[in-house]
């Protein structure tokens, strides 16, 4: 399968931070979503900024879009952050014909329109005077306009009211259904990504944990209560992590049929990535 | 480039409109009033201070960050600012100009209308260098602390010329020299000043592109 972004053995340390990217593999296929998931600090942005060349990597290989990240490749991405970056005192207007005098042919002004009165924003009110939401939706419409063949978003979900995120999710489905066009998405809402992501990559303290199928990822592992005496009996490698609370034991494991096999009085729980996340997150802080 | 320049220009004048306007006809106001065209002079100088907060606007956006998502090379966004600022220095130097003849000719005196226009010119000159070496320094520092540093330089400057003359080491004679020279020389003077005056924006433009493009936002 042909890959729009592809990450080998990315490095990039920030020393007065005390944080660094370290090895750090990532693939984006064509036509589908990628999921970018980790705790803050993790890394995700950094990663993401490395990807677009607003980072200089300290090593490894980026490929984008067949190219090497730069101005080229960025003319057929559309990026939105987790608030629109323009100045405070632009209206939509005026922010039309900034991106049209930057992206010129490649700027398609009826797109912009038709977005801007699908997400109802009005063309002389000031971004300043724009919700959270309705900034995003500004920030979307201008990543939209010129017809980008990748989406890079980095938390735009976050910090929205559920019926926005929801329309902004069904756009980003309705965007790569030609399977042309792709995304890449960090997030923190696990159940977004749980709704839309066709695979899901774990960036945890700057190491990417795994990337894999979502529905795989889902599959493989489960959350089971039973006693200590129970889990000694399952290979370590079996267990990411077992935290014990007021109301027992939980774990989460891998292999949870080969699990289920071994210890079929145990209680067994989905693990959504959340969970995932949390117990991935809580073998390292134990 | 286009879309960087509209972005800059829109951004100032929704911010600076009215405070820009009431400047501007303060400045007249007072010249005409007090008979001082001199005063006039400022206004280049504050054309090209005003376009050094777009760059705050830029920080306070986080538009560095969101540039390096769009088409524009940093060659691109570095010549924006330095279009942008020669963009309103311009305006205030020929309003400079054109005002300060107007009072010269209202209050007929030692000053002449055609004098007035071309210290204008000159003085439009100047603020163009000096604001390309304070654009330099504000990709290098950022605004805040290139503006302190460039207003240290500056008083700086002036001391040392008037400890200078307070303790002898500059005196007449030195004056009375180059004048003397430039007497001489004219065309070699003027090509030199000219020279000069052109190459203080190129080498800073060009500083300030390798400084931007090592920038990491």
């Amino acid at each position: 399968m042909e890959n729009v972004i592809e990450v080998r053995g990315l490095c990039k340390t920030f020393a007065k931070k005390d944080f660094s990217l370290r090895d750090l593999d990532l693939t984006v296929p064509k036509g589908s979503i990628v999921g970018l998931i980790g705790e803050n600090g993790a890394g995700k942005t950094t990663t993401l900024k490395c990807i677009l060349g607003i980072l200089h990597r300290d090593a490894g290989e980026i490929r984008l879009l067949d190219g090497a990240p730069g101005a080229a490749a960025v003319s057929q991405i559309g990026v939105v952050f987790e608030d629109a970056y323009f100045p405070a005192t632009l209206t939509t207007r005026q922010i039309e014909r900034i991106l049209q005098g930057m992206y010129k042919q490649g700027w398609d002004s009826a797109r912009f329109q038709e977005l801007c009165r699908q997400f109802q924003l009005t063309e002389d009110k000031m971004v300043k005077d724009f919700s959270r939401g309705m900034r995003m939706k500004l920030s979307l419409a201008s990543a939209l306009a010129h017809h980008p063949r990748l989406l890079i978003l980095d938390e735009a979900t976050s910090g929205l009211d559920p019926v926005v995120r929801s329309e902004i999710l069904d756009m980003f489905l309705e965007f790569i259904q030609d399977e042309d066009h792709s995304i890449l998405l960090s997030s923190h809402i696990t159940s977004d990504l749980e709704k839309i992501a066709d695979s899901v990559a774990y960036i945890h303290k700057g190491q990417l944990l795994f990337q894999k199928d979502k529905d795989e990822l889902l599959e493989s592992y489960a959350l089971i209560q039973c006693s200590a005496q129970d889990l000694a009996r399952l290979p370590a490698e079996w267990i990411v992590h077992s935290r014990e609370h007021a109301f027992g034991r939980e774990t989460l494991v891998r292999n949870p049929e080969q699990v289920r096999q071994q210890l079929p009085n145990a209680v067994f729980g989905k693990a959504d990535i959340d969970i995932i996340m949390q117990f991935f997150t809580g073998r390292d802080t134990k | 480039m286009k879309g960087l320049f509209l972005k800059d220009w829109y951004g100032l004048l929704g911010m600076y409109k009215k405070n820009l306007m009431l400047v501007l006809v303060l400045y007249a106001a007072l010249s005409l009033i007090l008979n001082m065209p001199f005063f006039l002079f400022m206004t280049p100088w504050l054309l090209g201070f005003y376009t050094l907060s777009s760059f705050s606007l830029d920080e306070s956006c986080r538009w560095n960050l969101y540039a390096r998502t769009l088409p524009v090379s940093s060659r691109q966004i570095v010549g924006g600012k330095f279009l942008l600022a020669i963009s309103w220095i311009l305006p205030g130097t020929i309003y400079a100009g054109v005002v300060g003849a107007a009072v010269c000719l209202l209050h007929p005196g030692e000053t002449l209308a055609s004098d007035m226009a071309v210290s204008s010119v000159v003085v439009g000159v100047i603020a163009i260098d000096m604001i390309s070496i304070l654009l330099a320094m504000t990709f290098r520092a950022g605004v805040e602390k290139a503006r302190s540093l460039f207003f240290l330089i500056f008083i700086g400057f002036f001391l040392i010329i008037f400890l200078g003359g307070q303790i002898g080491m500059l005196d007449d004679a030195g004056l009375v020299a180059v004048l003397a020279s430039i007497a001489a020389f004219p065309l070699l003077w003027a090509l030199g000043v000219l020279a000069v005056a052109i190459l203080i924006p190129v080498i800073c433009f060009f500083l300030s592109c390798r400084i931007y493009a090592n920038k990491e936002f």
